[in-house]
Protein backbone atom coordinates (compact mmCIF):
# COMPACT_ATOMS: atom_id res chain seq x y z
CA UNK A 1 0.00 0.00 0.00
CA UNK A 2 1.60 3.33 -1.02
CA UNK A 3 1.81 5.90 1.98
CA UNK A 4 0.32 9.32 1.25
CA UNK A 5 2.27 11.62 4.01
CA UNK A 6 5.75 9.96 2.48
CA UNK A 7 4.64 11.58 -0.87
CA UNK A 8 3.50 14.79 0.52
CA UNK A 9 6.54 15.63 3.29
CA UNK A 10 8.33 17.06 0.37
CA UNK A 11 5.76 18.81 -0.84
CA UNK A 12 5.12 20.51 2.58
CA UNK A 13 8.56 21.25 3.28
CA UNK A 14 8.75 23.02 -0.40
CA UNK A 15 8.34 26.78 -0.31
CA UNK A 16 6.44 28.44 -3.20
CA UNK A 17 8.43 29.32 -6.12
CA UNK A 18 6.33 32.62 -6.55
CA UNK A 19 7.09 33.82 -2.43
CA UNK A 20 10.68 34.86 -3.87
CA UNK A 21 9.67 37.33 -7.08
CA UNK A 22 8.45 40.35 -6.29
CA UNK A 23 6.56 41.69 -9.40
CA UNK A 24 2.99 41.54 -8.74
CA UNK A 25 1.28 42.56 -11.83
CA UNK A 26 1.05 45.12 -14.88
CA UNK A 27 -0.81 48.04 -13.95
CA UNK A 28 -0.72 49.62 -18.17
CA UNK A 29 1.09 48.61 -20.86
CA UNK A 30 4.45 49.68 -20.02
CA UNK A 31 4.70 49.90 -15.88
CA UNK A 32 4.59 46.67 -13.42
CA UNK A 33 3.94 46.88 -9.52
CA UNK A 34 5.72 44.81 -6.94
CA UNK A 35 4.54 43.30 -3.83
CA UNK A 36 6.68 45.70 -1.85
CA UNK A 37 4.78 48.57 -3.50
CA UNK A 38 6.80 49.93 -6.05
CA UNK A 39 6.35 50.51 -9.64
CA UNK A 40 8.93 49.32 -12.20
CA UNK A 41 9.26 49.75 -16.17
CA UNK A 42 12.23 47.53 -18.18
CA UNK A 43 13.92 49.13 -20.84
CA UNK A 44 15.30 47.78 -23.78
CA UNK A 45 18.65 48.84 -24.60
CA UNK A 46 20.89 48.32 -27.75
CA UNK A 47 24.23 49.40 -26.02
CA UNK A 48 27.46 50.83 -27.68
CA UNK A 49 30.37 49.01 -29.80
CA UNK A 50 33.11 49.71 -27.80
CA UNK A 51 35.58 48.05 -29.53
CA UNK A 52 35.73 51.05 -32.85
CA UNK A 53 36.10 54.23 -29.98
CA UNK A 54 38.66 55.67 -29.22
CA UNK A 55 38.97 56.73 -25.67
CA UNK A 56 38.30 60.35 -26.56
CA UNK A 57 34.99 58.98 -27.31
CA UNK A 58 34.09 56.33 -24.67
CA UNK A 59 34.90 58.99 -22.37
CA UNK A 60 32.49 61.44 -23.53
CA UNK A 61 29.78 59.18 -23.81
CA UNK A 62 30.36 58.22 -20.43
CA UNK A 63 29.87 61.97 -19.18
CA UNK A 64 26.33 62.02 -20.99
CA UNK A 65 25.41 58.65 -19.37
CA UNK A 66 26.41 59.70 -15.84
CA UNK A 67 24.42 62.98 -16.61
CA UNK A 68 21.40 61.78 -17.62
CA UNK A 69 21.27 59.09 -14.82
CA UNK A 70 21.14 62.03 -12.73
CA UNK A 71 17.60 62.20 -13.40
CA UNK A 72 17.29 58.89 -11.29
CA UNK A 73 17.35 60.34 -7.84
CA UNK A 74 16.86 58.81 -3.98
CA UNK A 75 13.12 57.82 -5.22
CA UNK A 76 14.43 55.68 -7.74
CA UNK A 77 16.16 51.86 -7.89
CA UNK A 78 18.24 51.18 -10.55
CA UNK A 79 18.67 47.42 -11.91
CA UNK A 80 21.36 46.76 -14.88
CA UNK A 81 20.97 43.52 -16.75
CA UNK A 82 23.77 42.11 -19.04
CA UNK A 83 22.70 38.59 -19.76
CA UNK A 84 24.97 36.43 -22.13
CA UNK A 85 23.25 33.80 -23.59
CA UNK A 86 24.71 30.52 -25.94
CA UNK A 87 22.74 29.05 -28.45
CA UNK A 88 22.50 32.21 -30.58
CA UNK A 89 19.95 32.29 -33.71
CA UNK A 90 21.79 33.32 -36.94
CA UNK A 91 19.24 35.76 -38.63
CA UNK A 92 19.06 34.74 -42.52
CA UNK A 93 17.59 36.06 -45.06
CA UNK A 94 17.98 34.50 -48.26
CA UNK A 95 16.24 37.01 -50.58
CA UNK A 96 19.82 38.25 -51.86
CA UNK A 97 19.70 39.00 -55.37
CA UNK A 98 23.04 38.01 -57.06
CA UNK A 99 23.91 34.49 -56.81
CA UNK A 100 27.71 35.00 -55.82
CA UNK A 101 25.94 37.64 -52.48
CA UNK A 102 23.74 34.52 -51.83
CA UNK A 103 26.39 31.80 -51.98
CA UNK A 104 29.02 33.70 -49.91
CA UNK A 105 25.95 34.13 -47.14
CA UNK A 106 24.96 30.90 -47.11
CA UNK A 107 28.63 29.72 -46.59
CA UNK A 108 28.94 32.10 -43.64
CA UNK A 109 25.90 30.79 -42.03
CA UNK A 110 26.79 27.41 -42.71
CA UNK A 111 30.05 28.53 -40.92
CA UNK A 112 28.64 30.06 -38.20
CA UNK A 113 26.14 27.31 -37.72
CA UNK A 114 28.37 24.55 -37.29
CA UNK A 115 29.98 26.49 -34.23
CA UNK A 116 27.05 27.53 -32.88
CA UNK A 117 27.69 26.43 -29.22
CA UNK A 118 30.29 28.95 -29.29
CA UNK A 119 27.89 32.22 -29.87
CA UNK A 120 26.74 33.74 -27.73
CA UNK A 121 23.98 36.98 -27.51
CA UNK A 122 24.33 39.83 -25.56
CA UNK A 123 21.10 41.56 -24.18
CA UNK A 124 21.12 44.76 -22.22
CA UNK A 125 17.90 45.64 -20.24
CA UNK A 126 17.59 48.43 -17.39
CA UNK A 127 14.57 48.12 -14.55
CA UNK A 128 13.54 51.54 -13.02
CA UNK A 129 11.51 51.01 -9.82
CA UNK A 130 10.26 53.69 -8.08
CA UNK A 131 9.37 53.48 -4.06
CA UNK A 132 6.18 54.11 -3.30
CA UNK A 133 5.67 54.83 0.78
CA UNK A 134 3.98 51.91 2.42
CA UNK A 135 0.35 52.12 2.08
CA UNK A 136 -0.67 54.03 5.26
CA UNK A 137 -3.60 53.80 7.48
CA UNK A 138 -4.24 57.18 8.33
CA UNK A 139 -6.67 57.33 11.43
CA UNK A 140 -8.32 60.88 10.33
CA UNK A 141 -8.70 59.34 6.44
CA UNK A 142 -10.43 56.71 8.27
CA UNK A 143 -12.75 58.55 10.34
CA UNK A 144 -13.64 60.87 7.27
CA UNK A 145 -13.84 58.91 4.46
CA UNK A 146 -15.71 55.46 3.56
CA UNK A 147 -13.10 52.22 2.28
CA UNK A 148 -14.42 53.23 -1.36
CA UNK A 149 -13.03 56.53 -1.04
CA UNK A 150 -9.58 54.98 0.74
CA UNK A 151 -9.12 52.89 -1.81
CA UNK A 152 -9.65 55.82 -4.29
CA UNK A 153 -6.82 58.15 -2.28
CA UNK A 154 -4.47 55.06 -3.15
CA UNK A 155 -5.61 54.80 -6.58
CA UNK A 156 -4.55 58.22 -7.09
CA UNK A 157 -1.40 58.02 -5.12
CA UNK A 158 -0.77 55.27 -7.51
CA UNK A 159 -1.54 57.09 -10.72
CA UNK A 160 0.91 60.08 -9.14
CA UNK A 161 3.80 57.31 -8.94
CA UNK A 162 3.55 56.01 -12.64
CA UNK A 163 3.18 59.40 -14.28
CA UNK A 164 6.22 60.57 -12.19
CA UNK A 165 8.08 57.21 -13.08
CA UNK A 166 6.95 57.62 -16.65
CA UNK A 167 7.86 61.36 -17.00
CA UNK A 168 11.38 60.42 -15.80
CA UNK A 169 11.75 57.58 -17.81
CA UNK A 170 10.93 59.53 -20.97
CA UNK A 171 13.29 62.31 -19.72
CA UNK A 172 15.72 59.69 -19.71
CA UNK A 173 15.31 58.40 -22.90
CA UNK A 174 15.38 61.75 -24.81
CA UNK A 175 18.16 62.20 -22.99
CA UNK A 176 19.97 59.51 -23.67
CA UNK A 177 17.98 57.45 -26.02
CA UNK A 178 19.87 58.28 -29.39
CA UNK A 179 23.18 56.68 -27.84
CA UNK A 180 21.91 54.01 -26.26
CA UNK A 181 19.27 53.07 -28.27
CA UNK A 182 16.70 52.70 -25.33
CA UNK A 183 13.43 51.90 -25.77
CA UNK A 184 10.43 50.67 -23.28
CA UNK A 185 9.58 47.02 -23.27
CA UNK A 186 5.67 46.27 -23.43
CA UNK A 187 4.67 44.48 -21.12
CA UNK A 188 4.38 40.98 -23.34
CA UNK A 189 8.07 41.46 -23.35
CA UNK A 190 9.26 42.51 -19.90
CA UNK A 191 7.13 39.39 -18.85
CA UNK A 192 9.47 37.13 -21.06
CA UNK A 193 12.36 39.08 -20.20
CA UNK A 194 10.89 38.37 -15.85
CA UNK A 195 10.58 34.50 -17.01
CA UNK A 196 13.84 34.46 -18.21
CA UNK A 197 15.94 35.97 -15.09
CA UNK A 198 13.76 33.60 -13.35
CA UNK A 199 13.81 29.96 -15.65
CA UNK A 200 17.43 31.19 -16.88
CA UNK A 201 16.43 28.57 -20.06
CA UNK A 202 15.50 30.74 -22.88
CA UNK A 203 13.15 28.06 -24.23
CA UNK A 204 11.03 27.64 -20.88
CA UNK A 205 11.13 31.13 -20.73
CA UNK A 206 9.27 31.53 -24.34
CA UNK A 207 6.92 28.61 -23.85
CA UNK A 208 4.35 30.91 -21.60
CA UNK A 209 3.34 33.82 -22.56
CA UNK A 210 1.30 37.32 -21.02
CA UNK A 211 -2.21 35.78 -20.62
CA UNK A 212 -2.91 37.82 -17.18
CA UNK A 213 -1.90 41.08 -16.03
CA UNK A 214 -2.02 40.00 -12.19
CA UNK A 215 -0.40 37.27 -10.26
CA UNK A 216 3.03 37.83 -12.61
CA UNK A 217 5.02 36.16 -9.81
CA UNK A 218 3.10 32.84 -10.43
CA UNK A 219 3.15 32.79 -13.77
CA UNK A 220 7.22 33.56 -14.00
CA UNK A 221 7.84 31.07 -12.15
CA UNK A 222 7.86 28.03 -14.19
CA UNK A 223 11.14 25.92 -12.86
CA UNK A 224 12.12 24.49 -9.53
CA UNK A 225 15.00 26.17 -7.62
CA UNK A 226 16.33 22.97 -5.71
CA UNK A 227 19.35 23.91 -3.26
CA UNK A 228 22.17 20.94 -2.14
CA UNK A 229 25.50 20.41 -1.00
CA UNK A 230 26.72 20.22 -4.42
CA UNK A 231 25.20 23.88 -4.99
CA UNK A 232 21.97 25.49 -6.96
CA UNK A 233 20.54 24.85 -9.61
CA UNK A 234 17.16 26.06 -10.95
CA UNK A 235 15.49 23.72 -13.60
CA UNK A 236 17.87 21.62 -15.13
CA UNK A 237 20.54 24.79 -15.04
CA UNK A 238 24.00 24.37 -12.57
CA UNK A 239 24.30 27.64 -10.88
CA UNK A 240 26.82 29.82 -9.46
CA UNK A 241 26.24 33.29 -7.72
CA UNK A 242 28.78 36.10 -7.25
CA UNK A 243 28.55 38.99 -5.59
CA UNK A 244 30.98 42.11 -5.22
CA UNK A 245 32.33 42.19 -1.56
CA UNK A 246 35.16 45.00 -2.18
CA UNK A 247 34.82 47.87 -4.60
CA UNK A 248 37.41 48.36 -7.15
CA UNK A 249 39.91 51.01 -6.09
CA UNK A 250 39.34 52.71 -9.34
CA UNK A 251 36.60 52.52 -11.63
CA UNK A 252 36.82 54.43 -15.65
CA UNK A 253 34.63 53.52 -18.48
CA UNK A 254 33.92 49.78 -19.29
CA UNK A 255 35.77 49.13 -16.59
CA UNK A 256 34.02 45.44 -16.97
CA UNK A 257 34.81 44.69 -20.56
CA UNK A 258 36.33 41.52 -19.48
CA UNK A 259 33.28 40.04 -18.30
CA UNK A 260 32.34 39.71 -21.78
CA UNK A 261 34.87 37.54 -22.97
CA UNK A 262 33.73 34.66 -20.57
CA UNK A 263 32.75 31.53 -22.76
CA UNK A 264 30.25 31.16 -20.63
CA UNK A 265 25.85 31.51 -19.83
CA UNK A 266 25.61 34.52 -17.63
CA UNK A 267 23.10 37.51 -15.95
CA UNK A 268 25.25 40.51 -14.86
CA UNK A 269 23.05 42.62 -12.90
CA UNK A 270 24.15 45.97 -11.00
CA UNK A 271 21.46 47.96 -8.07
CA UNK A 272 21.63 51.36 -7.70
CA UNK A 273 19.60 53.62 -4.82
CA UNK A 274 21.33 56.70 -4.70
CA UNK A 275 21.33 57.95 -1.48
CA UNK A 276 20.86 61.94 -0.59
CA UNK A 277 23.95 63.97 0.49
CA UNK A 278 22.84 64.56 3.33
CA UNK A 279 22.75 61.03 3.93
CA UNK A 280 25.97 60.19 2.44
CA UNK A 281 27.59 63.20 4.28
CA UNK A 282 26.36 61.57 7.59
CA UNK A 283 27.47 58.07 7.09
CA UNK A 284 31.12 59.23 6.20
CA UNK A 285 31.48 61.27 9.14
CA UNK A 286 30.16 58.32 11.35
CA UNK A 287 32.92 56.47 9.49
CA UNK A 288 35.17 58.86 10.28
CA UNK A 289 34.56 58.95 13.85
CA UNK A 290 35.00 55.28 13.66
CA UNK A 291 38.64 54.88 12.14
CA UNK A 292 39.62 58.13 14.27
CA UNK A 293 38.95 56.05 17.86
CA UNK A 294 39.69 52.78 16.15
CA UNK A 295 43.27 53.64 16.03
CA UNK A 296 43.47 53.27 19.54
CA UNK A 297 41.80 50.45 19.84
CA UNK A 298 42.79 48.01 17.16
CA UNK A 299 43.44 45.18 18.40
CA UNK A 300 43.72 43.65 22.32
CA UNK A 301 46.90 44.69 23.86
CA UNK A 302 46.67 48.10 22.60
CA UNK A 303 43.58 48.63 25.07
CA UNK A 304 44.90 46.77 27.77
CA UNK A 305 47.82 49.30 27.33
CA UNK A 306 45.15 52.06 27.55
CA UNK A 307 43.31 50.63 30.51
CA UNK A 308 46.47 49.86 32.39
CA UNK A 309 47.62 53.51 31.77
CA UNK A 310 44.45 55.19 32.67
CA UNK A 311 43.78 56.47 28.92
CA UNK A 312 46.58 57.86 28.13
CA UNK A 313 47.39 56.71 24.54
CA UNK A 314 51.35 57.64 24.34
CA UNK A 315 52.50 54.03 24.82
CA UNK A 316 49.85 52.81 22.19
CA UNK A 317 51.03 52.72 18.68
CA UNK A 318 48.55 53.80 16.49
CA UNK A 319 47.18 52.05 13.72
CA UNK A 320 48.37 54.56 10.53
CA UNK A 321 45.71 52.28 8.33
CA UNK A 322 43.01 53.65 9.90
CA UNK A 323 44.60 57.02 9.48
CA UNK A 324 44.51 56.24 5.59
CA UNK A 325 40.85 55.70 5.80
CA UNK A 326 39.97 58.94 6.94
CA UNK A 327 42.25 60.20 4.73
CA UNK A 328 39.89 58.70 2.16
CA UNK A 329 36.91 59.46 3.60
CA UNK A 330 37.86 63.40 3.59
CA UNK A 331 38.45 62.84 -0.59
CA UNK A 332 35.35 61.48 -0.88
CA UNK A 333 33.34 64.30 1.10
CA UNK A 334 35.05 66.77 -0.66
CA UNK A 335 34.02 65.08 -4.14
CA UNK A 336 30.35 65.07 -2.77
CA UNK A 337 30.12 68.59 -1.44
CA UNK A 338 32.91 70.80 -4.44
CA UNK A 339 32.33 68.12 -7.13
CA UNK A 340 28.73 67.03 -7.20
CA UNK A 341 29.19 63.81 -7.10
CA UNK A 342 26.98 61.62 -5.46
CA UNK A 343 26.96 58.55 -3.70
CA UNK A 344 24.58 55.67 -3.70
CA UNK A 345 23.76 52.14 -2.47
CA UNK A 346 25.44 49.31 -4.59
CA UNK A 347 25.36 45.91 -5.48
CA UNK A 348 26.98 43.55 -8.35
CA UNK A 349 25.75 40.16 -8.89
CA UNK A 350 27.08 37.68 -11.48
CA UNK A 351 24.91 34.37 -11.61
CA UNK A 352 27.01 31.76 -13.73
CA UNK A 353 24.48 29.25 -15.26
CA UNK A 354 25.14 26.35 -17.27
CA UNK A 355 23.95 23.04 -18.12
CA UNK A 356 27.29 20.92 -19.07
CA UNK A 357 28.63 20.59 -15.53
CA UNK A 358 29.15 22.26 -12.19
CA UNK A 359 33.06 21.60 -13.01
CA UNK A 360 33.08 24.14 -15.71
CA UNK A 361 31.34 26.91 -13.53
CA UNK A 362 33.69 26.54 -11.21
CA UNK A 363 36.38 27.50 -13.69
CA UNK A 364 34.51 30.76 -15.06
CA UNK A 365 33.84 31.88 -11.41
CA UNK A 366 37.76 31.94 -10.98
CA UNK A 367 38.09 33.62 -13.95
CA UNK A 368 35.02 36.54 -12.62
CA UNK A 369 37.18 36.64 -9.45
CA UNK A 370 40.25 36.93 -11.30
CA UNK A 371 39.12 39.79 -13.79
CA UNK A 372 37.77 41.81 -10.30
CA UNK A 373 40.68 41.75 -8.84
CA UNK A 374 42.53 43.35 -11.74
CA UNK A 375 41.28 45.95 -10.09
CA UNK A 376 41.66 44.97 -6.78
CA UNK A 377 38.30 44.28 -5.99
CA UNK A 378 36.38 40.66 -4.75
CA UNK A 379 34.05 38.70 -5.24
CA UNK A 380 32.07 36.33 -2.85
CA UNK A 381 31.00 33.12 -4.33
CA UNK A 382 27.56 32.21 -2.64
CA UNK A 383 27.21 29.01 -3.93
CA UNK A 384 30.25 27.34 -1.90
CA UNK B 1 43.15 61.76 -23.37
CA UNK B 2 43.35 59.14 -21.49
CA UNK B 3 40.27 57.80 -19.49
CA UNK B 4 39.05 60.00 -16.42
CA UNK B 5 39.51 57.56 -13.55
CA UNK B 6 37.44 57.59 -10.51
CA UNK B 7 38.55 56.73 -7.51
CA UNK B 8 36.53 54.03 -5.09
CA UNK B 9 34.89 54.68 -2.12
CA UNK B 10 36.81 51.59 -0.12
CA UNK B 11 36.95 52.99 3.39
CA UNK B 12 33.43 53.20 3.20
CA UNK B 13 33.04 49.66 2.87
CA UNK B 14 35.04 48.52 4.81
CA UNK B 15 33.66 46.80 7.85
CA UNK B 16 33.62 48.69 11.10
CA UNK B 17 35.66 46.57 13.26
CA UNK B 18 36.79 47.30 16.95
CA UNK B 19 39.44 44.98 18.40
CA UNK B 20 38.99 42.71 15.07
CA UNK B 21 34.88 42.38 16.42
CA UNK B 22 31.95 43.91 14.32
CA UNK B 23 31.60 46.79 16.98
CA UNK B 24 27.84 46.17 17.82
CA UNK B 25 29.41 42.69 18.78
CA UNK B 26 32.02 44.84 20.55
CA UNK B 27 29.53 46.82 22.43
CA UNK B 28 27.10 43.73 22.96
CA UNK B 29 30.24 41.80 24.89
CA UNK B 30 31.33 44.90 26.29
CA UNK B 31 27.79 45.67 28.18
CA UNK B 32 27.55 42.32 29.19
CA UNK B 33 30.79 42.00 30.95
CA UNK B 34 30.37 45.14 32.61
CA UNK B 35 26.42 43.63 33.96
CA UNK B 36 28.74 40.82 35.27
CA UNK B 37 31.01 42.17 36.58
CA UNK B 38 29.20 45.08 38.03
CA UNK B 39 28.60 42.71 41.50
CA UNK B 40 30.72 42.87 44.15
CA UNK B 41 33.59 40.37 44.89
CA UNK B 42 36.60 38.78 43.00
CA UNK B 43 34.50 36.04 41.15
CA UNK B 44 31.84 38.53 39.42
CA UNK B 45 35.19 40.40 37.99
CA UNK B 46 36.61 37.03 37.11
CA UNK B 47 33.45 36.14 35.27
CA UNK B 48 33.26 39.10 33.43
CA UNK B 49 36.60 39.03 32.15
CA UNK B 50 36.19 35.94 31.00
CA UNK B 51 32.59 36.17 29.54
CA UNK B 52 34.46 39.07 27.97
CA UNK B 53 37.22 37.25 26.51
CA UNK B 54 35.13 34.04 25.36
CA UNK B 55 32.55 36.93 23.23
CA UNK B 56 35.04 38.42 22.08
CA UNK B 57 37.01 34.97 20.75
CA UNK B 58 33.48 34.02 18.89
CA UNK B 59 33.16 37.14 17.27
CA UNK B 60 36.57 37.65 15.84
CA UNK B 61 35.47 33.57 14.50
CA UNK B 62 32.22 34.79 13.02
CA UNK B 63 33.83 37.72 11.70
CA UNK B 64 36.56 36.44 10.11
CA UNK B 65 33.89 34.22 8.00
CA UNK B 66 31.81 37.29 7.36
CA UNK B 67 31.63 40.74 9.25
CA UNK B 68 27.22 40.53 9.00
CA UNK B 69 27.10 37.01 9.71
CA UNK B 70 23.81 37.40 11.32
CA UNK B 71 22.16 39.09 8.99
CA UNK B 72 23.16 35.83 6.34
CA UNK B 73 22.26 33.37 8.99
CA UNK B 74 19.03 34.96 9.72
CA UNK B 75 18.27 34.74 6.03
CA UNK B 76 19.67 31.42 5.55
CA UNK B 77 17.13 30.11 8.31
CA UNK B 78 13.92 31.62 6.36
CA UNK B 79 15.44 29.78 3.81
CA UNK B 80 13.82 26.05 2.38
CA UNK B 81 15.71 23.69 0.56
CA UNK B 82 13.18 23.61 -2.55
CA UNK B 83 11.11 26.02 -4.42
CA UNK B 84 8.05 24.55 -6.30
CA UNK B 85 6.83 26.56 -9.06
CA UNK B 86 3.12 24.67 -8.48
CA UNK B 87 3.13 25.36 -4.92
CA UNK B 88 1.28 29.34 -4.67
CA UNK B 89 1.48 31.23 -1.78
CA UNK B 90 -1.13 34.09 -0.97
CA UNK B 91 -0.45 37.37 -0.94
CA UNK B 92 -1.54 39.78 0.86
CA UNK B 93 -1.53 43.79 0.52
CA UNK B 94 -1.51 44.68 4.77
CA UNK B 95 -2.07 48.83 5.82
CA UNK B 96 -0.61 49.57 8.60
CA UNK B 97 -0.69 52.48 10.82
CA UNK B 98 0.57 55.87 9.82
CA UNK B 99 3.94 56.41 12.78
CA UNK B 100 2.60 59.65 14.61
Amino acid sequence: MVKLPKFLKQHRAAGAANALLAPHRFIDEHVFLTKGNQLGIALAVQGIDCECLTDDALDSYTKRAVQAWRIFDDRFRVYQYVLKQDRASIEYTGDYGPEMIRKTISDRNAHLQSKAPGLYTLRLVYVILIERSPMYESSRVKRTLSTKKVLRVFADSLEHSRATLVAQTDSFIRNIGDLLGIRKLPKAEAFQFLRLLANLDPDIAAADRLIHDSHLDFYIASSPIVCTRDGLRVGEAYVDVLSLKEPPRTTFPNVLRDLLTLESNFIICTELKRVSNETANSAIRGAQKHFYWSQWVSDIPSVISMVMNRGKRENVIADKSALNDMEDLDGTLARINNDGEYLGEFSFTVVLYGWKSRRELQATATDVAKIIGNYEGAVVRECV
Amino acid sequence: MPLAIKPGARALNKPLLIIGIDRKLAGLAFLLSVIVGANDGFLPKFSALALFVALWAIGRRLTRIDSNIFQVMNQVRQRKTLYDPLKREQFWAVLTRRPE
